[in-house]
């Protein structure tokens, strides 16, 4: 593996005894996934840990029983996959390597620090997020870096507070085998195997009809999730409404009113027999009371705290990820990419509960020595809770912890209690119904109150009790459509279908409006996107079946179950077979011929010239791209090659949205004064 | 490695759907118009038990209602238009 434009470099910087050390043990490297986890970890191991800056790259310096040791942190994934068949024509691609980030200088310095680092040391420790991806970060580092000539050890943790992080580090694994890497580096050489075999089959599928090289790309995960809400757009789009009357009559019983619920009637004749039950006489023919009692719900794990976290507060699920790792990166709550709904007695309930009493005064009135769990478990992490750790928050940041201190404090409340009643009437042919309930016992939801129990009286009954009809109202209604997808209903769908993981479901979703495929809140697909589900559903290579069979043997990996490399054959065969039976779709061309013509609708940022409309991105059918406003017609010509995305920011002179395409950030107005003062 | 070695289906002429104009796969209809025109020729019964109407009340009423979707609007005006009722038995 060569690495273009490396750096010198300069062990002057060093000072002699940081790198000898004073110790006599060679100093231990901890790789940790990010900068604000590293200085955690230093602080954790030893308070007066220096930091240094090595080429530009943060490191953190200390001791820990009598060692010296090293923090470095990554930036995420500084290794990536990539192909060397550059014919955009040629697939499917199946000859992949992992190489470093080579368009990042900082990660050319960052892994020029690590090697040397690493030559330095007796042992590593890989301290990244204790999960698939971050395995697979630090093992990427280790492997590429020849740290697997030294003792390798991992740190695992769910919380970055002080007490974890000592015991995590008195306590490193060692591993004869990497599973989780295992599974991550599949699952990226999976990902990428077909992600670039199905993007260049889109592409030369839309070149060979329209003549024309777009860039289209798909995935593996992205094509069903896009094929779902093309199914259900479908549905929407093709959606006949069906009549029905809503029939419901008020009664009284013992002088008492109630409102009674019947049957939807589907035809006139019926609502005429209903309508003749005024002022006739019911009889009651069932009478039940009850309590029920509601447990609290079960503690977070990432999915239930995304939609809950959409349901109250309307926070996207990628937004509500990346809060959630801020506030793990501050020690405030645990990890985060978590499927379990489980809390063990490790994490130290009293301490937590203790410390978080002093900003939730609720801590004094729990009620069981153990939280109630749900089914879900991971063998990795446990549910997300808060750490008790308090620091001033303030908007979103604040809204979402209060949310896991609110749902963890209320897994030790009691139940809340709903005293229920259900009545039947029989009036004519009619069967009557009403429920009551009265919160009786708030319980957990004097902690928790996001959850609404509706309640309503009704009177008590015995069987046989007569009821007056003295009213019948039916209410001529039409069956609707289904409801579009939101956010995070699309994250349940992923879900509770098995594919992505917890960690992937929120980015891919991001991915497809990135790639102008879907739209707007209540999700709705674009002319592009149809295209691409409709070619992909027509063709039937990217099933949910298939998906989810790779889903399983992927995670059959991280359980010691299955071979990488059969697994990596498997899909390898898959993809082979499926493409083999690709049939050509025109009407997937003509639906991309219109898409061209109507513009992508990739919008630039607001049209300066009528303030009204936007900048949508247009490719002319000779292949030449501008924007053009979608109101006033203002157009500006754009560069033919490249990507382009917007710069988020406006031309100082002119106030054109700016451009951005690699490192050159211009202004896409021709009669922008900048050009003239330029070109003079 | 392979190459997509089938050369691409020529275009076929005439096979346009008799609603909008585009390409279909089969028949008169394109994809989005025989779904509708499906949903369309199902959903009659239902109108049929509740209000005893006739076929052609029944585009009208529906082509009244919100909820109807746009490819099923597009069929409806399609078949008043040219008061050709053979699509709804594609």
């Amino acid at each position: 593996m060569s690495r273009a434009g490396g750096v010198a470099w300069s062990a002057h910087r060093l000072d002699a005894a940081e790198v000898a050390g004073s110790n006599p043990a060679r100093p231990t490297l901890i790789i940790a996934e990010k900068n604000d986890a590293a200085k955690r970890i230093a602080f954790a191991l030893d308070r007066s840990y220096k930091k240094l800056a090595l080429e530009g790259v943060p490191v953190y310096v200390g001791s820990w029983n009598s060692t010296k040791f090293y923090v470095i942190p990554a930036r995420g994934h500084l290794y990536t996959l990539k192909t060397d068949v550059g014919d955009l024509s040629l697939f499917p691609v199946l000859d992949v390597e992992w190489v470093p980030l080579e368009d990042d200088r900082y990660v050319i310095k960052l892994l020029e620090v690590m090697k040397k680092l690493l030559r330095e040391s007796e042992q590593v420790v890989i301290a990244c997020d204790y999960d698939i991806e971050g395995e697979t970060i630090g093992f990427n580092i280790v492997k590429y870096n020849g740290g697997f000539e030294k003792v390798v050890k991992r740190a695992k943790f769910s919380t970055l507070t002080v007490e974890e992080l000592k015991h995590s580090f008195n306590s490193l694994l060692t591993r004869d085998k990497w599973l989780m890497a295992d599974a991550g580096r599949t699952r990226h050489y999976i990902d990428f195997m077909w992600g670039i075999s199905l993007s260049r089959l889109l592409m030369e599928e839309v070149r060979r009809g329209t003549g024309k090289r777009l860039s289209l790309s798909i995935g593996r995960v992205q094509g069903p999730t896009l094929i779902e809400i093309y199914n259900r757009e479908s549905e929407i789009n093709s959606y006949v409404p069906k009549p029905y009357w809503k029939f419901k009559v008020i009664g009284e019983i013992k002088g008492e009113e109630l409102e009674l619920s019947g049957p939807n009637l589907r035809s006139l004749e019926e609502v005429q027999r209903a309508k003749e039950l005024k002022g006739k006489i019911g009889k009651v023919t069932f009478f039940d009371k009850s309590m029920e009692e509601i447990k609290p719900p079960y503690p977070f794990n990432l999915s239930d705290l995304q939609k809950e976290v959409y349901r109250l507060f309307g926070i996207q699920p990628w937004e509500s990820l990346a809060i959630l790792e801020k506030l793990y990166l501050r020690a405030l709550i645990s990890y985060p990419r978590t499927s379990s709904q489980k809390l063990p007695p490790a994490i130290n309930y009293k301490s937590i509960l203790t410390k978080l009493g002093q900003r939730y005064k609720e801590t004094a009135n729990i009620s069981r020595s153990y939280p109630v769990e749900g089914p879900m478990d991971d063998p990795a992490h446990p549910a997300i809770y808060p750490t008790g750790e308090l620091q001033p928050l303030s908007g979103t940041e604040f809204k979402l912890y209060d949310l896991v201190a609110r749902r963890f404090i209320g897994t030790f409340y009691r139940n809340a209690k709903v005293a229920k009643k259900y009545i039947k009437v029989r009036a004519d042919v009619f069967d009557l119904e009403a429920d009551g309930a009265a919160l009786v016992d708030r319980g957990w939801l004097e902690v928790y109150p996001f959850k609404e129990i509706r309640e309503k009286s009704i009177p008590d009954a015995s069987v046989g009790d007569k009821v007056l009809i003295k009213d019948v109202k039916v209410e001529l209604t039409y069956t609707k459509p289904p409801s579009r997808y939101t956010p995070s209903s699309l994250l349940e769908w992923m879900e509770s279908n098995e594919i992505g993981t917890k960690a992937t479901r929120a980015d891919i979703i991001k991915t497809l409006y990135k790639r102008g495929y879907i739209k707007g809140n209540r999700i709705e697909i674009t002319e592009l996107g149809f295209s691409v589900a409709r070619y992909f559903s027509f063709s039937q290579i990217i099933t949910l079946e298939m998906t989810r069979k790779l889903e399983n043997s992927l995670e059959n990996i991280e359980f010691g179950k299955a071979h990488p490399s059969y697994v990596l054959g498997e899909s390898a065969r898959f993809l082979i077979e499926e493409l083999k039976n690709v049939k050509h779709s025109e009407e997937m061309v003509e639906l991309t011929r219109k898409y061209l013509a109507a513009g992508t609708g990739e919008s630039f940022g607001k049209c300066p010239v009528c303030g009204k409309g936007e900048l949508i991105l247009h490719i002319s059918q000779a292949g030449k791209r501008y924007l053009k406003c979608n109101v006033c017609g203002a157009s500006a010509p754009l560069p033919r090659k490249g990507k382009l995305v917007p710069a988020k920011k406006n031309c100082s002179y002119c106030g054109w949205p700016m451009i951005k395409r690699g490192g050159w950030v211009f202004c896409p107005n021709p009669e922008c004064p900048s050009s003239k003062i330029k070109s003079a | 490695m392979g190459v997509l070695s089938e050369p691409g289906v020529p275009k076929q002429q005439n096979k346009k759907c008799v609603v909008c104009g585009s390409y279909s796969e089969e028949g008169l209809l394109c994809f989005k118009h025989r779904t509708a025109a499906k949903s369309l020729t199902e959903g009659y019964k239902y109108w049929k038990e509740a209000f005893n109407i006739s076929f052609n009340e029944y585009l009208k009423e529906v082509r009244k209602r919100p909820e109807t979707g746009v490819w099923v609007k597009e069929v409806i005006d399609y078949i008043v238009a040219s008061n050709d009722l053979s699509i709804i038995s594609e």
